[in-house]
């Protein structure tokens, strides 16, 4: 016994030593951006900033709080992702649910149907032209709407559904309940886990996705946040003239950009614990004896 | 049976319900678009890059300098703030054409010639020779060769526009008082040169005990060190005039000469070794900590790596030197096109004069200066003060009001001094654009590409970007560069250089 436990402990050290270098290789890049954020421009452009801040400065944070441009698309981005995933997510479980009865005639064509969107789709043009004649451009739905439903999402939550013991809808049934009562008190419930992955790629979808919004949104109002960071990052690397930033400022273009990515991943790392929780739930424990 | 209806009606809700939320979306939009004064102005709807952020309560369209454009030029100006990046734009001016909402007037950057030669040849673009006589300060604002790069069958389709700093590019910069403290003379040849990139490098110049100082540095782009092939006359990717005619300058004799003598500065250890795998910032960031001394950089970078240089280490004082002169006499760094955007009319475009009237207004000196220096209560005391005699921008006021720039669509020929001093008169940025253009060796191919460039050219770029490297860090012998004459023959250079040659015959 003492010498398995021996080499279980010599086994738990390097399982240990291994995930930490891991997780030190994923944290690096994260404590890199965040100290440049912090950090002076003459210790940034010198290359003496690596993983804590060198010449502490809070400019970079003051500045991006002061515009309003950055509140703005700020708040269209929190619009966007809750608006965004309540929809994807009705729909998502509406569709999911009537495509995982079996007895819906006309099923496995509408699922091709379905998967061939995954392989072919209009392309950039067609899709611009589609939304201009639908009255969507310029509005917050040609962000919501064309990404409704995502097929691949869709086929997941549905095999999940399919999981789901055919005895328990029938005897829910049996009690009277129709479809919606069955999908709300019980699929819903009892895939909880699944909802929950779905809605964090729904929501970590709309927050991240920028080239939407550069293409069909020209109203600077309505701007999601990964626009305005990507104007922030690019406009000074290559669109402005050399000459239009002064040497002389304390804050370094480097940190300005630093702290708006920090302040834009701020609000998902704030999100994941909750949503996490929801990972390691098994609720179909003990709900059926055959 | 009644189960499976239900279902299929189910989804058929779906599917109106989904309808029905676009149709809803759609009524709100169009109400707000089509607001336009109506006091009998052309209008004239635009479409720029963007990116620029606002004071609060301004927007492109409404902020004093539009106000005082439209005022001045009794031209009705609507801009459509496009994207900052350049590829998106170019993909949204295309979506732009591809819907039918085509705006009057677009800048496209300089990179996409032959976009635009392709939409010439569609008719999608306002042909404008004869348009322009009219237009005095417009025609003067731009360089003569310029007028090539957007020429397609003998018409032009495009008013090329300048950059702030014109033509200038690359200047050679040295530590002085590592020459002063080593004893030696600023290096004019290119064997001196080397001696004090050598010196540089083996005798302690920064006198911290190590050897940690880097002789001349360099990266994976060529062009940021064209002074070593420019003292051989060859500027990598560029065309040179020979016996009449243009060549490619990558594969001349005198290439071959520059590639064996910079190999041999790798071999001595005097040319930095990890150049091939050094970025921009990286080699930025070489002279900003004072590890380098002797390197090419922009003329502007008094205002940005030399003067962190200078923060860093009181006691770096940087000069501007002439290029090194080669064995042969010659001398350069590359030099710049005349030209760093191009001005696009649609050919839907109804206003036409109204825009070269806008344009030819902005192309004259004193109304750039409005752009740059403010103008009213945006002028003096709010976006310069004027000390001695002499006119100091106030930064504060010039980052914020940073898009103003932006408006200003053209650029005069006449370069803005009074701007360049105003941002400094310490960093003598005029001295800097003077000696960068001085020494700038042009391409000589001016015009659009040609069809077996748009075809080959970027593999052929590779191609000399591979051998180059390899021949200088001396994974290849130096004579490995007649094989690379030849490949670049056989893959597609032979018919360019002919094309070349047809459109320089045809411009004498």
């Amino acid at each position: 016994m003492r010498y398995a436990a021996l080499s279980d402990r010599i086994g738990h050290a390097v399982n240990l030593v291994l995930l930490a270098l891991m997780g030190l290789v994923a944290l690096f890049p994260f404590l890199h951006v965040l100290s440049q954020s912090l950090s002076s421009h003459a210790a940034i452009v010198s290359g003496r900033v690596t993983v804590y801040p060198v010449g502490l400065q809070l400019e970079a944070y003051q500045q991006l709080l002061q515009d309003r441009a950055f509140y703005r698309s700020f708040g269209v981005a929190i619009v966007r992702t809750v608006l965004g995933t309540a929809i994807n997510m009705t729909l998502t479980c509406l569709m999911a649910y009537s495509l995982s009865r079996k007895h819906l005639k006309g099923r496995g064509l509408i699922m091709n149907m379905i998967i061939f969107t995954m392989i072919f789709n209009g392309g950039m043009i067609p899709t611009f032209l589609l939304l201009k004649q639908l009255h969507l451009l310029d509005t917050i739905w040609s962000l919501l709407l064309p990404s409704a439903v995502s097929a691949f999402n869709l086929i997941l939550l549905k095999n999940f559904f399919q999981t789901i013991p055919e005895s328990l809808a029938e005897s829910a049934r049996i009690d009277g309940a129709g479809h919606g009562v069955i999908l709300r008190r019980l699929f819903v419930p009892l895939s909880l886990p699944a909802m929950a992955t779905l809605t964090l790629f729904y929501a970590v979808m709309h927050w991240n996705t920028y080239f939407d919004a550069v293409m069909y949104i020209n109203n600077p109002k309505l701007l999601p946040l990964q626009v305005y960071l990507r104007n922030v990052i690019v406009l000074n690397d290559s669109n402005m003239n050399v000459t239009d930033f002064s040497g002389a400022t304390l804050i370094s273009p480097e940190s300005l950009k630093a702290a708006a990515i920090i302040a834009s991943i701020v609000p998902m790392i704030a999100v994941y614990p909750f949503v996490q929780h929801y990972f390691v739930k098994g609720v179909m424990l003990g709900a059926v004896k055959e | 049976m009644k189960r499976t209806l239900i279902s299929i009606l189910l989804t058929a809700a779906l599917a109106v319900s989904a309808l029905a939320g676009c149709s809803s979306g759609g009524g709100k939009e169009e109400n707000g678009k089509n607001a336009s004064p109506a006091d009998g102005r052309p209008t004239v709807k635009a479409f720029i890059m963007g990116g620029a952020t606002f004071p609060d309560g301004e927007d492109i369209n409404h902020n004093p300098w539009m106000t005082m454009l439209r005022e001045e030029t009794g031209v009705d100006l609507q801009i459509q703030y496009g994207p900052a990046d350049a590829d998106e734009y170019m993909n949204k001016l295309n979506l732009m054409l591809a819907s039918g909402d085509i705006p009057d007037l677009f800048i496209i950057p300089s990179a996409n010639q032959s976009w635009l030669m392709d939409n010439a040849k569609l008719g999608a673009v306002m042909r404008l020779d004869g348009k322009l006589d009219r237009y005095a300060n417009l025609k003067n604002a731009v360089y003569p060769e310029a007028w090539d790069a957007v020429t397609y069958d003998g018409g032009i389709y495009g008013v090329p526009v300048l950059a702030d700093g014109n033509s200038a590019t690359d200047n050679v910069y040295i530590r002085k008082d590592w020459l002063d403290k080593l004893k030696l003379d600023v290096p004019k040849t290119l064997d001196e040169f080397s001696k004090v990139a050598k010196a540089f490098k083996e005798q302690d110049p920064d006198g911290n005990g190590k050897a940690d100082t880097l002789g001349l540095i360099a990266y994976d782009n060529m062009l940021a060190w064209s002074s070593l092939f420019g003292a051989f006359g060859v500027i990598p990717g560029y065309w040179v005039e020979k016996n009449g005619t243009l060549v490619p300058a990558d594969i001349q004799p005198e290439m071959k000469d520059a590639l064996a003598y910079i190999h041999q500065l790798f071999a001595d250890k005097v040319l930095d070794n990890e150049w091939p795998i050094t970025k921009k910032a990286a080699y930025e960031e070489k002279v900003a900590n004072g590890k380098a001394g002797l390197y090419e950089g922009s003329w502007a970078a008094v205002r940005s790596e030399i003067q962190t240089s200078r923060q860093n280490d009181p006691k770096a004082e940087w000069i501007a030197i002439a290029p090194p002169v080669g064995p042969g006499g010659k001398q350069g760094v590359f030099g710049g096109p005349k030209y760093k955007s191009i001005i696009v009319i649609s050919s839907q475009a109804h206003n036409v004069d109204a825009i070269l009237k806008l344009l030819d207004w902005q192309a004259v000196p004193e109304n750039r200066d409005k752009f740059v220096f403010g103008f009213g209560q945006y002028g003096e005391n709010f976006m310069y003060t004027k000390k001695n005699g002499s006119i100091e921008l106030n930064f504060e006021n010039h980052n914020k009001y940073g898009y103003r720039q932006q408006l200003m669509f053209m650029q005069p020929k006449e370069l803005n001094e009074q701007k360049m001093e105003a941002l400094g008169p310490q960093f003598k940025l005029n001295d800097m654009i003077k000696l960068s253009i001085q020494y700038g060796i042009p391409n000589a191919f001016t015009g659009a590409p040609t069809p077996s460039m748009v075809e080959n050219q970027s593999a052929l770029d590779k191609l000399r970007q591979e051998t180059f490297t390899k021949i200088i860090i001396g994974e290849l012998p130096v004579s490995a560069f007649d094989d690379f004459v030849a490949s670049y023959k056989a893959k597609g250079g032979d018919q360019i250089m002919k094309e070349v040659a047809d459109w320089y015959a045809q411009k004498k």
